[in-house]
């Protein structure tokens, strides 16, 4: 029997860029198919062809053997091909069943749309692969986790078979992973075929039937997770080996460069996210704050960063009081940030790379002198910096909305890591990066650290902090659980504390 | 510091391939090889089966005692980079490849290839009969990139008309890849080929050179190796090869290593310190002629001085400068959808003129053929009057030009031009107002109140321009100036404080503003008002002092009304480029505009940003006032309405909120306006609304491109422009 699809020798080039490269590739029928590589490699740009948003150079797609032209997205999804985008394309303010609806309204009776009838259909698609969505429910109030689950219930009552998810993990709690390939398997088990991009190799080996390695706009490989490693994965994907661990001397941690006392801070919605933590990062360690996303974490950065005030307590930075400082003084203290959501907070997208790498030092010499810009200054010093941190770009004129999502946040890296700094504040320092570059920029930190820079590094893998940290915070709703130097503390133990249970209980149950 | 002098041992790490390539890793030994003779030690040569063994490689070497080792190509780069730190007391040195700044025993030793690759660029378009010459590069790396720009630029150098057809294949090893890309470059049609492309490209220029197509080789003299002296076919058609001295490179840097000692970071190789060069052209001898001999000699030498340059920058990118540069890497599909849509317009608009004419339908009556006729008068009779009105009669400014020439009187040639100048006048407020409007959306705001601005801006300036008395104009003309921008920058002011503290829409605050503006107008100019003429029935304003005036052009002759505000509209256009691209207050208005949560992240200050965008956007909006004032009517009526604030609109949207852009935009709209007055009269009598309906259909083919591309089957752009419109209401 013809795979579900197949394609054959896709060739897509951009100016300046051989984004793929004669890409041959089948699925078949009911298959989990990862597809892996690194940053740059094409992955987007080969579902972006399959999805009809860019026209291939070269090649042929075809599905279940037949030839199949697909010039637009319209095309692709009567072919039964759906795509879930990294960035969720829903109206906020819908409802899930009109976003659903939204393209391919039901019709009753002329013009009215048949609300009903979505709701129906959405309730047992919903029952069928175990979703567990609510209808009625607006977006806005749904996390991430369920509003991509939304987005695959679009794909599923347009009648898709062969869905695409684009990093659907990066954005997801480890349990929402969980949920989320408990899903997939009941998808495929039913007969989907999907075709699932990730960076992260456990979760490769743990959910997918085939795995294609893709390297520089070709492919390396197709194998299996039972014929394979993690380690050897990550030596396709990047063409050398990967050290998955951080090497690291122990700290010798000095003075004390952040200082909180007592920090308490709202949310948007006005509830106290930050419920009074106290905490010091000490110059040469890294301090990682561990915990589930929405336990505050993202309110504590932007209260250190002065783009959220604080509502109680007081920030020292070099002994300097900074609660109430503007963002400009606190960057000024020497103080780098690499934020949450690069796209929304770190770069101007429709940017140059160039102008990107001076984000936050435009104003300053080199690059600027009496207020007037110097350009040559600016695109030779960022010609270094793209080479330094091996940014795969065109040139350093190119907007970064068109870098892929691992190169832009290496812009963003280059960025903070080349101004002297004695206090990095990095919120998922790594989300979507390949190992390769994963590997690079833990080291970067390690570096940086034992340059004597303090390092706050909030993430919600507990791989990495656990990798990177000198001492672990735990934060739960608010507060800090109790911080742990990294040596001795254990997952189970953080694990627990993330839960929410009290240190002097966890003590017991381990002890 | 210099290694010791009991070092034993080197080691020669190759990117895989073997000693005896023929290439690069054969040149790298045997500089290391000579070295090493001179000075009785051994080395210790690996050619790791793969990428992923560099490290273990370069392990063991360091194992064996190896103090010394040489790795060629850039793909051992990193892996060297992570082995160096880990051993302070051997050194490295990488061939092609320029290490981070930190290592301190690590030499990049890397060659200037764009030179070379310029060089060849040159000779091959002194050659070429046919116009069309190919590149073969193998994988898209800094090292092959320069030699493939160095030479399309050294070709554009000497034939300008010439064709250069690239080709990356890829790899440097796969010979059938080679063959192929050298044929496909044949079918083409082209009579050179310069391979850089390793063994890859070597088979390519075998295959080339025995079809009897000129070859370049590149990184040795390939008529020596690839082309075995002479003695494989087609080794006549060798012209040249761009040679790397690779044994030269490592030679010497092995050479300062064992002598003085080597710090880290790079050795350059170019042609000043003969690192690289071309080959002898050997048997294609006698087909180079001397002074193309001459030509390139010459080339060389500036190349050498710094006089020329090859115009590639250190990753190989190409580097565009200077004014022709840029215009060479104009988008040209930005100019032509506008294009299109002015041409398309007029088109309809011609249907309109046809349908409205009385005419044309009587005329239909008597048969198809007369309809025709008579639309295509109707037609030709309302552009040809929308031409004169807006250029001038081109006879009679011809006439003019001879009656100048001829009798030194400029009165005829005047009159002449009177049109163009009147479309001049029109268009300068429009700048002024485009500007305005194109400055807010920069930084994301939409300035809705240009009008009420220029209300604002017309009241300052007209009050200054007649209360204040005895004043010498070089005082009165600015300072009535100022007033007006002041006036405007004020008004728009409220609205960027209201956006910037509470968030409140822009939109909405200005068009509340614009009404009070208004009102604020009639309550002044009305009879008995505060700023009206006494003694008149009128609601206008006294008469400026002349000394507020802005000087005509051609005074003696009041019928032309062009004045010297246009010369500042210009100065006003060049100014907010500059502001807007090259200054730091620019760059941050444009990244509020562009998104302003990562501005305020990178330490932006938002609300600045906003108050200060719509200060000088109101300015300009209060310019175009004052220029209206004080530049053509001399008082204020209040019935000041303009329309410009609206159309200011339409202008930013035109121009694609470019400073340049606005202005083009402003000029049609004032041929336009211009024409369509004529357009007005006998004999064509088009109602002035069909300029109306031109100028609306322009907007929108430009705000909707898509119907342009639809219709003329363009295809949409790669990417995204940078123009931000506005965002969401009520945001920050
Ligand atoms: N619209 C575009 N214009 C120009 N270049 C592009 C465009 N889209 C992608 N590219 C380039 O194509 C290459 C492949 O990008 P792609 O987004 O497919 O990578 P990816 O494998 O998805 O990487 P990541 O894991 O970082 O998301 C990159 O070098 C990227 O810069
Ligand atoms: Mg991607």
């Amino acid at each position: 029997m013809a795979p579900v699809l197949e394609l054959r020798g896709i060739t897509k080039r951009f100016p300046g860029v051989l984004a793929n490269d004669h890409i041959s590739l089948t699925v078949e029928e009911g298959e989990i198919h990862a597809l892996l590589g690194e940053n740059g490699a094409g992955k987007t740009t080969l579902m972006n062809i399959l999805y009809g948003l860019y026209r291939p150079d070269e090649g042929e797609i075809y599905v279940r053997g037949r030839r199949a032209e697909i010039r637009q997205p319209n095309d692709a999804i009567n072919l039964g091909i759906g795509m879930v985008h990294q960035h969720f394309m829903l109206v906020p303010v819908f409802t899930v069943a009109e976003n659903v609806m939204l393209g391919v309204e039901s019709i009753r009776a002329g013009i009215f749309l048949d609300r009903e009838d979505a709701v129906r259909r959405i309730r047992q698609i919903s029952e069928q692969y175990g979703l567990g969505v609510d209808p009625h429910a607006y977006i806005k109030t749904l996390p991430v986790g369920i509003q991509q689950r939304v987005e695959i219930i679009k794909l599923l009552y347009r009648q898709a078979d062969i869905l695409i998810l684009d990093e659907p993990t990066a954005v997801l709690t480890p349990q929402e992973v969980e949920e989320l390939f408990k899903i997939l398997r009941s998808l495929a088990s039913q007969g989907k075929s999907i075709i699932f991009i990730t960076h992260k190799l456990k979760e490769v080996m743990a959910i997918a039937d085939r795995i294609t390695v893709l390297r520089n706009g070709r492919v390396v490989g197709t194998t299996t997770p039972a014929k394979t490693s993690e380690e050897q994965l990550a030596a396709m994907m990047v063409g050398r080996e990967v050290l998955l661990r951080v090497e690291k001397r122990p700290a010798q941690p000095g003075e004390p460069v952040l200082r909180v006392e007592n920090l308490q801070v709202f949310d948007d919605r006005g509830n106290l996210a930050v419920r009074g933590v106290s905490f010091e990062v000490r110059a040469g360690e890294v301090l990682g704050v561990a915990g589930v996303q929405g336990n505050g974490q993202t309110e504590l950065v932007q209260a250190l960063t002065g783009l959220r005030p604080a509502a109680g307590g007081r920030i020292f930075i070099l002994d300097k009081d900074m609660t109430t400082a503007s963002p400009r003084a606190i960057l000024e203290r020497g103080v780098a940030h690499v934020p949450e959501d690069r796209q929304k907070d770190g770069l101007v997208l429709s940017f140059p790379v160039a102008d990107n790498l001076v984000l936050n030092t435009y104003y300053l010499p080199p690059f600027a002198q009496r207020g007037v810009m110097d350009r040559e200054v600016i695109l030779a010093t960022a010609e270094r910096r793209v080479r330094e941190f091996d940014v795969r770009t065109p040139s350093v004129l190119t907007p970064v909305s068109s870098l892929s999502g691992g190169n832009q946040q290496k812009v963003i890296v280059a960025r903070e890591f080349s101004r002297p700094i004695r206090l990095l504040i990095a919120s998922q320092p790594t989300r979507g990066l390949d190992v390769g570059s994963i590997e690079y920029i833990h080291r970067r930190i390690v570096e940086k650290r034992d340059e004597g820079c303090a390092v706050l590094l909030v993430s919600p893998e507990l791989d990495e902090v656990m990798n990177l940290s000198d001492r672990i915070a735990v934060m739960y709703e608010g507060q800090i659980q109790a911080i742990l130097p990294a040596e001795t503390a254990t997952k189970e133990e953080i694990g627990l504390l993330m839960a929410g249970v009290r240190k002097e209980e966890v003590r017991a149950t381990a002890g | 510091m210099p290694l010791p002098a009991d070092i034993l041992r080197m080691g020669l790490i190759t990117d895989g391939g073997r000693i005896d390539d023929g290439g690069f890793n054969q040149q790298a030994y045997e500089g290391l090889l000579r070295a090493a003779q001179e000075h009785g030690i051994e080395v210790v040569v690996r050619q790791p089966a793969s990428p992923t063994a560099y490290e273990t490689e370069l392990r063991q070497l360091l194992d064996e005692d190896c103090r010394l080792i040489v790795t060629v190509g850039s793909v051992t780069g990193p892996a060297v980079e992570r082995i160096a730190v880990r051993y302070p007391q051997a050194h490295f040195i990488v061939v092609d490849y320029e290490p981070l700044v930190e290592s301190k025993n690590m030499t990049g030793l890397v060659f200037a290839e764009d030179q070379a690759g310029f060089l060849a660029g040159a000779l091959a378009g002194l050659i070429t009969s046919r116009g069309t010459v190919g590149f073969i590069g193998g994988k898209d790396l800094p090292p092959i990139r320069r030699f493939h720009h160095g030479f399309a630029n050294g070709l554009a150098l000497t034939n300008r008309q010439a064709k250069l057809i690239p080709v990356y294949t890829n790899s440097f090893t796969d010979a059938d890849a080679g063959v192929r890309a050298a044929q496909k470059l044949i079918e083409e049609g082209v009579d050179i080929i310069f391979a850089a492309a390793g063994a890859c490209g070597s088979a390519g220029l075998l295959a080339a050179a025995s079809q009897g197509i000129w070859v370049i080789g590149a990184d040795q003299d390939q008529w020596l190796t690839t082309f075995q002296n002479g003695r494989q076919s087609g080794a006549d058609h060798v012209l040249t090869s761009a040679v790397k001295r690779v044994d030269e490179a490592v030679y010497q840097a092995v050479q300062k290593a064992l002598h003085s000692g080597l710090r880290g970071g790079v050795m350059r190789f170019d042609l000043a310190n003969a690192g690289i060069g071309l080959a002898p052209f050997h048997d294609a001898d006698v087909a180079v002629p001397s002074e193309v001999r001459g030509k390139i000699l010459e080339i060389s030498e500036s190349l050498k001085s710094g006089r020329i340059r090859t115009g590639v920058g250190p990753q190989g990118e190409e580097i565009r400068r200077g004014i022709f540069a840029r215009l060479t890497t104009w988008n040209w599909q930005a100019a032509l959808i506008p294009f299109l849509a002015i041409v398309s317009a007029l088109i309809i608009g011609a249907i309109f003129i046809m349908a409205f004419d009385p005419k044309v339908w009587a005329a239909f009556g008597n048969g198809f053929s007369a309809g025709m006729q008579a639309a295509w008068r109707t037609i030709s009779r309302a552009y040809i009057s929308l031409f004169e009105g807006a250029f001038g009669n081109p006879g009679r400014i011809i006439e003019g030009f001879r009656v100048l020439f001829q009798t030194g009187e400029a009165d005829e040639l005047l009159a002449g031009i009177r049109p163009l100048t009147e479309s001049l006048r029109i268009a300068t407020p429009y700048i002024f107002a485009g500007l305005a409007v194109a400055l807010g959306f920069r930084c994301g705001l939409f300035n809705i109140g240009a009008e009420g601005q220029y209300f604002i801006g017309g009241l300052a300036s007209v009050f200054v321009g007649y209360s204040i008395k005895g004043l010498p104009w070089f005082i009165h003309l600015p300072l009535a100036l100022a007033a007006g921008m002041a006036g405007g920058a004020l008004w728009a002011s409220i609205a960027g404080f209201l956006k910037a503290r509470t968030g409140a829409h822009e939109v909405i605050n200005t068009i509340m503003l614009n009404y009070i503006s208004f009102r604020l107008a009639d309550y002044l100019l009305q009879v008995g008002g505060p700023m009206s003429r006494r003694g008149d029935f009128r609601p206008i304003s006294p008469e400026i002092q002349p000394s507020a005036y802005l000087p005509q052009f051609f005074p003696h002759d009041p019928s032309i009304r062009l004045n010297t505000g246009l010369l500042l509209a210009l100065l006003a256009v060049f100014l907010v480029y500059f502001l807007l691209f090259k200054t730091t207050i620019g760059f941050e208005i444009r990244a509020v505009g562009a998104n302003p949560r990562a501005a305020r992240t990178a330490g932006i200050s938002v609300a600045r940003n906003i108050m200060l965008a719509m200060a000088l956007s109101g300015g300009l909006a209060g310019l175009a006032g004052a220029h209206d004032i004080l530049g053509v009517l001399h008082f204020m009526p209040n019935a000041f309405f303009s329309g410009y604030g609206f159309d200011a609109i339409a202008l930013a949207l035109l121009g694609k909120s470019h400073p340049v852009g606005v202005l083009l935009a402003a000029l049609l709209f004032g041929f336009l306006r211009a024409g369509a007055q004529r357009m007005q009269a006998p004999p064509a009598l088009v109602p002035i609304d069909i300029i109306s309906i031109v100028q609306a259909l322009i907007i929108i083919f430009i705000a909707a491109p898509e119907i342009i591309r639809l219709v003329y089957r363009i295809r949409a752009p790669k990417e995204a422009g940078e123009a931000v419109f506005t965002r969401g209401w009520g945001r920050i």
